[in-house]
């Protein structure tokens, strides 16, 4: 149970973190007068400290009044959170400030940002510029494993590679390869060796091309391992003669037994190779989404449940063994209250319609006592999902869109849909 | 010159090392298609390749790949002909690697013979039979029969003969809706050539029909040739001399020597200068026809499997999305919005996404039990909005039919049936 609760609150932080690179990456500086500071894992808070007051004195060289103006109050507004930090930094420490304009002219607002990283910053890096420099944070986002794959058979090959959440496509081959349609005239010998030139010549280039863009992943260590797949022989033979460069011939996983060579053979392979594959996010998402979609198929809908209303309430009786959650479902907890009375209700709100929804809050009245409704607070609705799921020691998995089961979620279930401990009628 | 037997395709089906392969080459030999020296040089070669008993197999398997490890890999058309008919063979592979392959031959047979071996009865209903079965069914290919073969295993016995076909008709010829008193089941020993052209000695408790015999109870097909003209590329040759040589079978309509064409969804345009059937020149080509042709303007490259001919007054019809009818045969979990299996249409693959669950439907009744289902789980009839994720030919079931069925297939097997009730052409 613990392990599932580190991780839950592992999905939630990073949903966090994406949620936060996507609101700093939107905003814009006047001038060069943002800056985003990197605070290595260890590093003596006084020495920031002082490394960032000479920054403040050199910045009275800064020649546009309004900019030096603005990086001073940016530069002073962090030696303040450095003061409410403790040492020592396990990890570090990322702070972004600046004055960010809300609309036109007159609207900069001084806007400060704390990150807790989620690995330890290895470098120190200060940087004034027109955006937040939010680059090293995608890194460490980025999935570090990649998988190469090589699809083959005599007609024709797919090379793509499989990494986080992604499946990319890098190359789609023809063979050329004649087939057994004898051409009048043709001798039986002939056409076989036609036959076996063309698939020396295409099992080459294959090979070459695979080479082409799995070495400098190699290379880069990225590259953990390779599998080979395709229907009959041709994938085996193309390992055994020595198709690919030796170095890629060592992280081979293994070959598998698939019908298809088009893109659509990937996900056949995926899922006979899951058992290597386990750790990467793309099948820890689809295992759990199957998980889902096989009670579904059980008489009465089995241990699942989907949609808003009803697997909020599971999630408020704590019946909820698995939540899974689309990460695009933009939708608010809010909470409304009365300024005359003490009632308060809590309603989930989609994001593009909270404008509307606060307007028709105005036409509204207390159904206590009849006076004036407002918003007392706005949460993001995956946020307060996740403090449920903590709360109920229930392990929360969000998926992204970008997979053909994470779409589906999306689309069959509205982002919504859990996995039960119990259901009762 | 004797009036022209008609032509008729049959597609022999089943499960990997059947005897499918072994059949069909008895059949071509004891029917004279073959010459004995032939097979006297291919046993020699099978002996040589540590295969011996493949030599019938390996007058369709010609490809080296097969030939080593005793396996068809790709369908092989052979001509032959019985008392009524011109029949032109379609050998499919058994392995399932190899379905794809199989699909498209089965999507060219206007009828087809299942090889069992008969040993299955002990062990169960073979994957692939069943799968096959499934395909055939889905592609409107409605005349069957079935070889119960390696009968020389179980020393000829009508028990174990009428065990196996118990079991297929009770496990699965009835479920998939055949009668099995209209289906002929032959006791065959191919490799021996028990039953397949010769009448049997070993097995005086059968009375039925050789499997040449059973040919020739199938019906001929329709030849729709009043329709538009549709032809499924099953593969395309660049033969040195000659040019790009489309080969496929003819589903409706004509065409002939000198037609202006054009292959979709590739949007190429081409005329055809030659056409020909098991190597001979023919004048018109119809439905049923399997054929090569030599077509001008057109290059190898530019066409491909899955394409389809048509007159340029009437082309194929390229889907940008389509309406379908479909019947979930077994799926291990659900379908739902958003799930993109790979559809299998004439000689087409392509993945395809299920845009919308419109109707689920009482699979025996046909009438609406659900509008806008969340989703769909085995057994389950319904109509649904599909959209390709690259241009495919299909059309309107009730328009051409032969080019309005398809398959479903998903994680190693088919899991869905349909054909196309409605199309929204791409615009061009
Ligand atoms: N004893 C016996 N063996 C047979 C008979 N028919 C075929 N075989 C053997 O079964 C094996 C497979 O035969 P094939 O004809 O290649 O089978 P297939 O169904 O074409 O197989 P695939 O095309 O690979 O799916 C060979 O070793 C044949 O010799 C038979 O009647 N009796
Ligand atoms: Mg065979």
């Amino acid at each position: 149970m613990v392990v599932s609760m580190e991780s839950s609150k592992r999905e939630k932080d990073i949903y966090l973190f994406k949620k936060a690179i996507k609101e700093l990456k939107s905003k814009k500086g006047k001038g060069t007068e943002l800056i985003s500071l990197y605070i290595p894992a260890r590093r003596r808070i006084s020495d920031v400290a002082q490394y960032l007051r000479e920054e403040l004195s050199q910045s009275s060289n800064i020649k546009s009044k309004t900019t030096r103006k603005n990086v001073q109050s940016a530069i002073e507004a962090i030696l303040q959170r450095l003061k409410l930090l403790k040492e020592p930094l396990e990890k570090g420490v990322i702070i972004f400030s600046g004055m960010v304009p809300r609309g036109g002219p007159g609207t900069e607002k001084m806007e400060t940002y704390v990150l807790e990283p989620p690995e330890p910053i290895k470098t120190f890096i200060y940087r004034c510029d027109s955006q937040f420099y939010t680059e090293p944070l995608e890194e460490f986002l980025e999935e570090k494993d990649t998988y190469g794959i090589i699809l083959i058979d005599r007609s024709e090959a797919t090379i793509g590679i499989v990494k986080g959440k992604n499946i990319q496509i890098l190359k789609r081959l023809t063979s050329g390869v004649p087939g057994k349609f004898k051409a009048g005239g043709q001798s039986a010998r002939r056409l076989e060796r036609l036959i076996d030139d063309a698939a020396h010549q295409f099992m080459k280039r294959v090979g070459e091309y695979a080479n082409e863009e799995f070495l400098p992943l190699l290379k880069e260590k990225k590259l953990k391992g390779i599998l080979i797949g395709g229907p009959g022989n041709t994938k085996i033979e193309f390992v055994k003669k020595g198709y690919l460069n030796h170095e890629l011939r060592k992280i081979i996983i293994d070959t598998f037994d698939i019908c298809y060579t088009e893109e659509f053979g990937i996900r056949e392979l995926l899922e006979k190779a899951s058992d290597v594959l386990k750790d990467i996010e793309l099948i820890k998402e689809k295992e759990v989404i199957q998980r889902f979609f096989k009670e579904l198929i059980k008489e009465d809908g089995g241990l699942a449940a989907y949609g808003e209303k009803e697997v909020m309430r599971y999630l408020q009786m704590g019946a909820v063994d698995t939540l899974i959650i689309t990460d695009n479902i933009n939708m608010s907890r809010v909470t409304v209250k009365c300024n005359n009375c003490s009632y308060t209700q809590e309603i989930n709100v989609k994001n593009d319609e909270l404008q509307k929804f606060e307007e028709n809050l105005k036409t509204k009245s207390c159904p206590q006592c009849g006076g004036m409704l407002y918003i007392a607070d706005k949460e993001d609705i995956i946020e307060y999902f996740a403090k449920l799921c903590e709360e109920s020691g229930t392990t929360l998995k969000i998926v992204s869109t970008d997979t053909e089961e994470g779409s589906q979620i999306y689309k069959a279930f509205k982002g919504i849909a859990a996995i039960l401990r119990y259901k009762i009628d | 010159m004797a009036k022209k037997k008609p032509v008729l395709n049959v597609a022999f089906i089943g499960h990997v090392d059947a005897g499918k392969s072994t059949t069909v080459g008895r059949l071509l030999l004891d029917s004279g298609a073959i010459d004995p020296q032939e097979l006297e040089k291919l046993r020699r070669e099978a002996e040589e390749k540590g295969k011996a008993g493949f030599e019938f197999a390996y007058i369709m398997d010609k490809l080296k790949e097969e030939r080593e490890r005793g396996v068809t890999i790709d369908v092989a058309h052979k001509k032959f002909e019985s008392k009524k008919y011109e029949v032109t063979i379609v050998d499919c592979p058994g392995h399932r690697d190899f379905i794809k392959n199989m699909i498209t031959g089965a999507s060219q047979a206007d009828a087809a013979i299942l090889v069992v071996d008969v040993n299955d009865a002990k062990t169960g209903i073979q994957p692939q039979t069943r799968e096959h079965m499934f395909l055939i069914r889905t592609l409107g290919v409605n005349q069957l029969a079935v070889a119960i073969n390696k009968m020389d295993t179980v020393n000829y016995s009508e028990e174990e003969y009428k065990k196996m076909k118990e079991m297929l008709s009770n496990q699965l010829l009835k479920i998939l809706g055949y009668n099995p008193d209209n289906i002929h089941f032959v006791p065959t020993a191919a490799y021996h050539g028990d039953n397949v052209v010769k009448k049997s000695e070993k097995m005086p408790w059968y009375n039925g029909p050789t499997l040449v015999e059973v040919i020739d109870t199938f019906n001929p097909p329709e030849k729709p040739v009043d329709k538009p003209l549709r032809l499924p590329i099953q593969d395309v040759y660049s033969i040195t001399g000659v040019g790009t040589v489309p080969v496929g079978r003819v589903e409706t309509g004509v065409m002939r020597p000198g037609d202006k064409i054009v292959f979709e969804p590739a949007g190429v345009t081409g005329e055809v200068k030659s056409i020909e059937m098991h190597h001979e020149p023919i004048q018109q080509a119809e439905p049923g026809d399997n054929i090569g042709f030599n077509v001008r303007g057109v290059s190898k490259k530019d066409i491909k499997r899955g394409d389809v001919v048509g007159h340029p007054d009437n082309p194929p019809t390229v889907a940008s999305e389509f309406t379908a009818q479909i019947v979930v045969l077994q799926h291990p979990t659900v379908i739902t919005a958003g799930y993109t299996p790979v559809f299998h249409a004439h000689t087409a693959q392509v993945a395809c996404t299920f845009a919308e669950l419109l109707k689920k439907l009482n699979p025996a009744t046909g009438e609406v039990v659900e509008e806008n289902p969340d989703y769909l789980k085995t057994g389950d009839a319904a109509i649904v909005k599909i959209v390709p994720t690259k241009p495919m030919v299909i059309e309107n079931v009730r328009e051409i039919p032969q080019l309005g069925r398809f398959a479903i297939r998903d994680m190693g097997m088919t899991v869905a049936a349909g054909m196309c009730i409605d199309v929204k052409p791409k615009n061009k």
